[in-house]
């Protein structure tokens, strides 16, 4: 029989840990996809903060070195610096990169660091258990914020893929969902594309992702996938915000 | 003919470019700031890369990010910036990252005050951070010796895998000293590279799985998915490492102490000023002799127990840190029946005379 459908050149033989109807494997999946077809197997480095993809545990083939919470986007400046030819992607959630990060995510930034950081945007702190994280919505309930977030008291979502767009030195800047296979094929030629940025000695990139979380959001996957489509765009607004190649 | 007049932080910046650094992170901060100035061009120029980070709480983070690629990595900083760093640095000692630590001590707590002290002694010497990990610590007497420790670091810090740090005070940092010997520049160390946490050549060797460094968690991996087993077998390496320091490298220096009576146990400055006290109480016919540690961790306990109580009537601890904090280790390690006195102040120097003096106080207690 034809298989039409499979793991992708890269994955590793084990299953992920992630929730069903959870985005995360689905950007592993596509990272493996992305330097598969740029060649980038053999020399592609990965690394991760601190969040639900914790050492990512569907890239066993890449070489991979972790961070602490927030912190990543400075370990990240350490390595590239000191090895510029090597091709970096950086995973964040979006409380290690726009809650506890948010410094070293900006100033990293700002500095125009040659890789890669992807933000999985699921709008909470989902491996401590869904807590209010910066990029809440408005009125979205969570354990920290049972009532829903108040924007009075606790502000309103920040937007970073916008905030980062606003810095001279990225060369490119987008927000993506995968919640149909358009939008699934538009992070891949994204990501690609800031992999080649990259390997260009060009600069910094910075890709949001708009990330399902059945468990935290306490729906069923497909229930999930709709919300991004029809709610969560709403306040996080998809597109390219930047591109300069 | 080579310069031989330099300020403490030139000359201990330059000794790391000597040593091999290739790396300099690190953040404004009196008194450590014309370390940070001089690596600003002489890390560029040596080949190296120099960040100056937006807050020490990332510098860490930059220097294992340069040791994951082989660089061996250093910062120089101070008080308020060491305690930013003590995530970073908890995360370097759980997971054995190699890089060094230049730390010039200023006064007191939080921001405190800016003349120089020894009062990071316990900070430095006990744990990093959270999780009991330890760095490797000098405790330079004078400019030469930091100069020189730096320049030893990185032999300590890849053999056994370690943050290293190198304790200076203001004096030390801030003077200019005449008749400083640089040492040669060292040949850049290939072997960072037989580290595992290195990622290009550990992808050469098809170690996969060794480069995914987790620092927290340590660097020796362990078959098997029992985590909290993996974390307590990597900490009990790290625990034996802490036990081979004390039996084989710790340092000290004495002066006089064969026949000596009356000790004074000092480190760093103050122990210059304890060397020349000692002379003006041999010149007045009384036994007094010097213990100085040159590592403050692992601190030199056996050699203190050692000193024998039929002959040791009195040790005078002196040190710049109020509260005292190198006394209790000192009292901790000397016999028990040696009476050990504490002179610690933060303002004024501890000349010479002032340490005669509270020497004899000692002996008047004492006899």
């Amino acid at each position: 029989m034809e298989e039409i459908y499979g793991r992708s050149a890269g994955q590793g033989d084990m299953p992920n840990s992630f929730c069903p109807g959870c985005s995360y494997g689905n950007v592993m999946k596509l990272t493996c996809e992305a330097a598969t077809e740029l060649k980038l197997l053999d020399r592609l480095v990965l690394c991760d903060g601190v969040g639900c993809f914790n050492n990512l545990p569907d890239l066993d083939r890449f070489p991979k070195f972790g961070s602490q919470h927030g912190r990543l986007a400075a370990t990240a400046t350490g390595f590239k610096r000191c090895q510029p030819g090597t091709p970096l992607l950086a995973f964040q959630g979006d409380g290690d990169c726009a809650g506890i990060g948010l410094m070293e995510t900006v100033t990293a930034a700002n500095r125009g660091e040659n890789f890669t950081v992807l933000m999985l945007n699921n709008l909470n702190f989902g491996m401590t258990g869904g807590q209010m994280a910066p990029t809440t919505l408005v009125g979205m309930k969570t354990p920290t914020c049972k009532q829903g977030r108040n924007p009075e008291e606790r502000g309103y979502p920040l937007r970073m893929a916008e905030i980062i767009a606003t810095l001279d030195a990225p060369k490119l800047v987008a927000r993506v969902a995968l919640y149909d296979p358009k939008h699934i094929l538009e992070f891949k030629r994204l990501l690609k594309q800031a992999l080649q940025i990259q390997e260009q000695g060009g600069g910094y990139s910075f890709i949001e992702i708009l990330s399902a979380c059945p468990t935290n959001w306490h729906m069923k996957p497909q229930q999930a996938c709709d919300h991004v489509r029809d709610v969560v765009t709403r306040t996080f607004p998809l597109g390219v915000f930047k591109s300069i190649c | 003919m080579e310069k031989s007049v330099w300020k403490g932080n030139h000359a201990m910046a330059e000794a790391a470019v000597r040593a091999g650094f290739r790396f300099f992170g690190g953040y404004p901060i009196t008194p450590a700031s014309p370390f940070l100035e001089y690596m600003s061009d002489r890390m560029p120029e040596a080949g190296g890369v120099f960040l100056q980070g937006s807050a020490e709480v990332e510098i860490p983070c930059m220097l294992m990010g340069a040791a994951f690629a082989g660089r061996l990595a250093v910062t120089a900083t101070s008080g308020p910036g060491f305690a930013l760093m003590g995530e970073g640095l908890s995360a370097m000692g759980g997971g054995r990252i190699p890089a060094l630590i230049v730390f010039v001590n200023r006064t007191g707590a939080e921001a405190g005050s800016l003349p120089g002290t020894q009062d990071c002694y316990e900070v430095s010497t006990g744990s990093l951070g959270n999780g009991g990990m330890h760095a490797f610590v000098f405790g330079p007497g004078s400019m030469q010796e930091a100069v020189d420790m730096i320049y030893e670091a990185p032999q300590i810090m890849l053999q056994y895998r370690t943050p290293v740090i190198v304790l200076a005070d203001a004096m030390i940092a801030q003077m200019a000293e005449a008749g400083i010997r640089m040492p040669e520049f060292r040949k850049l160390p290939e072997h960072m590279h037989e580290y595992p946490f290195v990622i290009d050549r550990a992808r050469q060797k098809g170690e996969l799985r060794e480069v995914s460094a987790t620092p927290r968690w340590g660097p020796f991996p362990r078959e098997g998915f029992d985590a909290q087993a993996n974390i307590e077998y990597n900490y009990q390496q790290n625990e034996a490492m802490y036990r081979t320091w004390e039996e084989q490298e710790v340092r000290f220096e004495t002066y006089r102490l064969e026949d000596a009576e009356f000790v004074i146990a000092a480190w760093g400055s103050p122990a210059r000023f304890a060397h020349d006290a000692v002379d003006l109480l041999r010149n007045r016919g009384i036994r007094a002799g010097l213990f100085r540690p040159q590592t403050l961790y692992p601190f030199p306990k056996k050699q203190l127990a050692a000193l024998n109580p039929r002959q040791v009537k009195g040790v005078l601890c002196v040190e710049m840190a109020v509260p005292a904090q190198f006394y209790y280790d000192v009292k901790a390690a000397v016999h028990p029946e040696i009476p050990v006195k504490s002179y610690h102040r933060i303002h004024g120097i501890p000349y010479a005379s002032v340490i005669e003096e509270q020497m004899s106080a000692l002996m008047r207690e004492v006899e």
